[in-house]
């Protein structure tokens, strides 16, 4: 899996903590110049020379601001570099208003086969809070012009629990987008994330955010209405058609390797030491500035800012940490070959209370998180990492 | 020059006392850099509050001492003793030991605040020990100086006359000249009993990890010197001295401290249990006929239980306990079962500030994760059949069908603070059934006020609530008083439907059922969300008077974690586990540690 990161945006919204700069004269060609030449570099190392890629994700920042031209030459670099797989899913992140539909045909051309649309809310007003830049027209124009090039695999992300939004209003939101018949949506929750001018604003003076029951009654009808029209949850935010789930963020939650390309970029791959015991995992996170980056890559092929090493057990509460994001939750099978040890002894008796409360179903297919141990991910999970 | 042949006539022994941050430490930096004692490169702001604690606190827990040389304006050298004083109400005994070593004291007044509780409290204390006191007013250099005010209050509130009061800049060094002739002068030099059996005062004591236990002495009668076989009054038990000196205030060895002279005195001691401040020190073979007067037994007021919030560091937490008691043998401490916490010890203080410390020293020197009960007062209980028993642990609480009467310890409390706030005061006071003795106008807008409190009533934020409520302008100190006999019972917190005895307080009956329902409401704010709802009551007997219930955690899940947000999440949530682990499991429930301090903490936002 390779994920590249695209670090523009024409507006940087309050409440967003991902590494996204506004440039008044973005340095396409030299940051373009430096995702090739990193590229070049991974490939060459062992843990990724010769590894077949089977999805490609563009994301941002605003990946759509990127000239096509450009991008058609990143993917052919992939290409060279990696074996993509034919099948390969390759996404590209989109925000309305920052792209025109001409371009989504380029993107068409150039390989890309899933688009993920930005749309966040269909209300002005809402919109405006958010300080997205584009209109609910403009965000309904975007996805027509996704159709229009051919795109027949559609995202449409969204979000609920906006300061005194009311679950009416997300219902028009939400029924709205339904009725678009898009394959796949993300529906999150706003989260006010630390270090943004989002959290500042409202530490200074609070936003009326959803309490614990109401953000709990944004949730649960989110599930119940797409289940209702044929979207399966498969993740906590994330909901698709049959077969049209995102191989590519499934990948994350099914502990799969992924390299990281770009400014603010993480990667991860096991330390899979043939013949020896069973080992870890490294995590690294390339330099945010795109500057800063695109110096260091030209100096050394790589921009790593940090990287950390996970032991075999530390790596094994994640994989089970993130797993029980998914709907399916843990293959047993996979677990046991992976980190070589009896699932089942592994999450007691830390989960244990989780286990009698039914919160947590463990089975001779694996484990995972019933209907009501959903909304409490975060508060089982603490207890195994 | 090794030989301290100094007349008596040309040593002053005096102390500095002061009201907490009217600038007694930065006075003794002056003095000690004035006299060269230390260079300027190693004199550290506030020298003598050498602990790590004290330094933070900006307060003096361990009395020190400098042994200063002047050349005065007569043309003599003169041996200056300034011997440090602690500065809180909890160490009055201390401070009165301190000032026993004295023929005089400087008193500091803060000439933007004026007379303060401490003030007066520390004057009263160096009257008794007939010192000769010289006003000192501090801060002069401040733009709201008032030094006549500052000089009109030591004159109609303490008595004392001012007029020739030093007017100082312990921090500019204006006046300090002054200060230093003021000691020769109005000082008297102590009295010269060489030829007496010996009798030196222990003025302090601490423990050195290379030396063991030194004390820092006062010779009042004859000599002693290196070597001699020394006796303490108290235990009678002997020792040879080591070695011996005087503090400038590195300590400097001379092998010899006579009568009049201050200085330390180390003998191998192992533990400081055998050298307790107050007592004695004669000779083994010629030992004097009666102790010094005014040695007593520390005596511990407050008392809570301190357990490990992880049960697998009892013995560490008992290995801690033995080495500070080596240290402080002030505070008691004896194991205890709870059935909640399992073992711990109930700890005795002196005082609730007393208490902070230990508990701080515990978890910052020795690493360790307490939990520290609601703190408890002594009550006298007289049973039906007459037997008298001392209770300061809830669990320890008789049947009340089996007890005649309870008395409680009370305080009587000197407070001042401005006239705006007396109303707030006099509520506060009423509330802690306080009965007010006195009230007197100082002028400027200030009142004394005089309260006797059940100490079981100070002991529970009274300090804190009496500094927020007068926006930190009052000033308070306290001495105990008699026991008063009170309709005080035991009050239950369930958790979970389970009592908790390290919950359980002893409480008036009259208070018990408002302080019951703010209670479980403080604790319903200090215990987390959990897997399932959790009932909290307050309960007398069998009778329930209050509950709260901790909902259950409905929905706690991040929305977005992809491939960027994995670490960085994972930490959140490592977080989120980690605060897990400094709770204690009761039962099901997990209890951070403020819920057991909850009692404390009724005051801070309803």
């Amino acid at each position: 899996m390779l994920y590249v990161h695209i670090p523009f945006c024409a507006h940087k919204c309050h409440y967003c903590d991902f590494n996204s700069h506004v440039r008044t004269e973005p340095l396409w060609q030299s940051y373009a110049d430096a995702l090739a030449q990193e590229l070049i570099h991974w490939s060459g190392q062992h843990n990724f020379k010769g590894r077949p890629v089977s999805s490609v994700f563009i994301g941002g920042g605003t990946p759509s601001l990127m000239p096509p031209p450009l991008l058609a030459s990143l993917i052919a670099t992939i290409q060279s570099c990696f074996s993509l797989d034919p099948q390969a899913e390759i996404t590209i992140e989109a925000n309305p208003g920052s792209s025109d539909q001409h371009h989504f045909s380029d993107y068409r051309n150039a390989g890309i086969n899933r688009i993920s649309i930005g749309v966040q809310s269909l209300d002005a007003e809402e919109l405006r809070w958010l300080e997205r830049i584009h209109s609910p027209d403009e965000a309904l124009a975007a996805f027509q012009a996704a159709r229009a090039a051919g795109f027949t695999n559609v995202n449409l992300d969204a979000m609920y629990g906006l300061p005194g939004q009311t679950l009416d209003h997300w219902q028009q939101t939400l029924h709205r987008l339904i009725q678009l018949n898009p394959e796949h949506l993300s529906c999150y929750q706003l989260t006010v994330e630390p270090h943004t001018r989002l959290a500042a604003q409202h530490a200074q003076s609070p936003y009326a955010l959803p309490q614990e029951e109401a953000s709990l009654a944004f949730f649960q009808y989110t599930r119940h209405t797409l289940r209702a029209f044929g979207y399966q949850p498969y993740e906590i935010s994330n909901f698709s058609r049959s077969g049209y789930h995102c191989r590519h963020n499934d990948g994350y939650w099914l502990y799969r390797d992924y390299l990281g390309i770009g400014a603010g970029a993480s990667g991860k791959w096991d330390e899979w030491e043939h013949d020896k015991a069973p080992a870890g995992c490294h995590r690294y996170t390339n330099i945010k500035t795109p500057e800063k980056y695109i110096r260091s890559v030209q100096k050394n092929g790589f921009a790593i800012r940090q990287s950390e090493t996970l032991d075999l057990n530390q790596a094994a509460a994640e994989a089970i940490w993130l797993g029980l994001r998914r709907k399916d939750g843990i293959d047993k099978q996979w677990f046991e070959d992976r980190f070589q040890q009896p699932l089942a002894q592994f999450i007691q008796p830390a989960l244990t209370p989780w286990l009698i409360s039914g919160d947590v179903r463990l089975n001779n297919a694996g484990i995972q998180l019933s209907e009501q141990g959903i909304v409490l991910a975060d508060s089982i999970s603490a207890a195994i990492l | 020059m090794t030989k301290t042949t100094t007349p008596q006539q040309f040593i002053r022994n005096f102390s500095i006392i002061a009201h907490i941050d009217h600038g007694k430490s930065t006075l003794a930096d002056r003095l000690i850099e004035e006299t060269g004692a230390l260079s300027e490169r190693e004199m550290k702001k506030q020298v003598l509050d050498s602990m790590e604690l004290e330094q933070e606190r900006g307060i003096t827990i361990k009395a020190q001492t400098a042994t200063l040389k002047y050349r005065a304006l007569d043309g003599n050298d003169y041996i200056l003793n300034l011997i440090d004083t602690p500065g809180h109400v909890d160490f009055t005994y201390e401070v009165s030991r301190s000032l026993q070593a004295c023929e005089g004291a400087l008193l500091i007044v803060d000439a933007t605040q004026g007379v303060e509780a401490q003030t007066l409290a520390n004057v009263y204390l160096a009257m008794e020990n007939n010192l000769e006191i010289i006003p000192v007013i501090n801060k002069i250099d401040l733009p709201s100086a008032d030094i006549e005010e500052a000089k009109r209050q030591i004159e109609e509130i303490i008595g004392l006359d001012a007029s020739g009061a030093i007017a100082v800049s312990a921090k500019t060094g204006v006046g300090i000249h002054d200060v230093l002739e003021a000691v020769v002068k109005l000082v008297p030099p102590p009295e010269s009993h060489d030829d007496k059996p010996l009798r030196a005062l222990i003025v302090d004591s601490w423990f050195d990890s290379y030396v063991g236990a030194v004390a820092l002495i006062r010779v009042f009668d004859g000599q002693v010197k290196k070597g001699d076989k020394i006796r303490l009054m108290s235990n009678k038990v002997s020792y040879e001295v080591n070695d011996i000196g005087v503090f400038r205030p590195q300590p400097l060895s001379t092998g010899i401290l006579k009568s009049g002279e201050v200085g330390f005195l180390i003998c191998g001691i192992k533990t400081l249990a055998d050298l307790r401040v107050g007592d004695t020190v004669t000779f083994e073979r010629k030992p004097a006929d009666s102790p010094l007067p005014g040695f007593r037994e520390p005596k511990p007021m407050v008392f809570s239980g301190l357990y490990p919030v992880d049960s697998g560091d009892y013995s560490d937490l008992r290995d801690s306990l033995e080495k500070l008691h080596m240290n402080d043998p002030s505070f008691s401490y004896e194991p205890e079962n709870s059935s909640a916490l399992g073992l711990g010890f109930r700890c005795g203080f002196l005082g609730m500030l007393h208490m902070e410390i230990i508990q701080e020293r515990l978890e910052r020197e020795y690493q360790l994760s307490l939990i520290t009960t609601a703190p408890s007062v002594v009550y006298r209980v007289t049973m039906t059949s007459g037997k008298v028993h001392e209770i300061s642990n809830p669990s320890e609480f008789p049947d009340p069908q089996a007890i005649t009467r309870i008395e409680e310890p009370t305080v009587n409390a000197n407070i001042f603070l401005p006239d705006e706030f007396v109303g707030a005061l006099m509520k506060l006071c009423q509330e802690r059934r306080g009965i007010q003795q006195n009230m007197s106008f100082i002028g400027q807008g200030r009142v004394m006020l005089t309260y006797n409190l059940p100490l079981a009533e100070m002991v529970i934020d009274f300090y804190d609530r009496l500094k927020s409520m007068s926006r930190g302008y009052a000033s308070m100190d306290y001495e105990l008083a008699d026991f008063r006999e009170e309709d005080v019972v035991k009050l239950d917190v369930l958790v979970h439907g389970d009592a908790v005895d390290a919950l359980s307080l002893i409480i008036h009956r009259s208070v018990a059922e408002s302080r019951g329902r703010e209670l479980v409401k403080k604790m319903r704010e200090l215990i987390p969300r959990q897997q399932f709802d959790i009932p909290l009551q307050a309960a007398i007997g069998g009778r329930i008077l209050a509950r709260e219930t901790v909902k259950a955690v409905r929905k706690n899940v991040t929305a977005k974690c992809y491939g960027g947000d994995i670490s960085r999440k994972r930490k959140l949530l490592e977080k989120q586990k980690a605060g897990k682990k400094r709770m204690k499991n009761i039962g099901n429930v997990e209890v951070p540690q403020e819920a057991f301090l909850a009692v404390l903490k009724l005051g801070d936002g309803g």
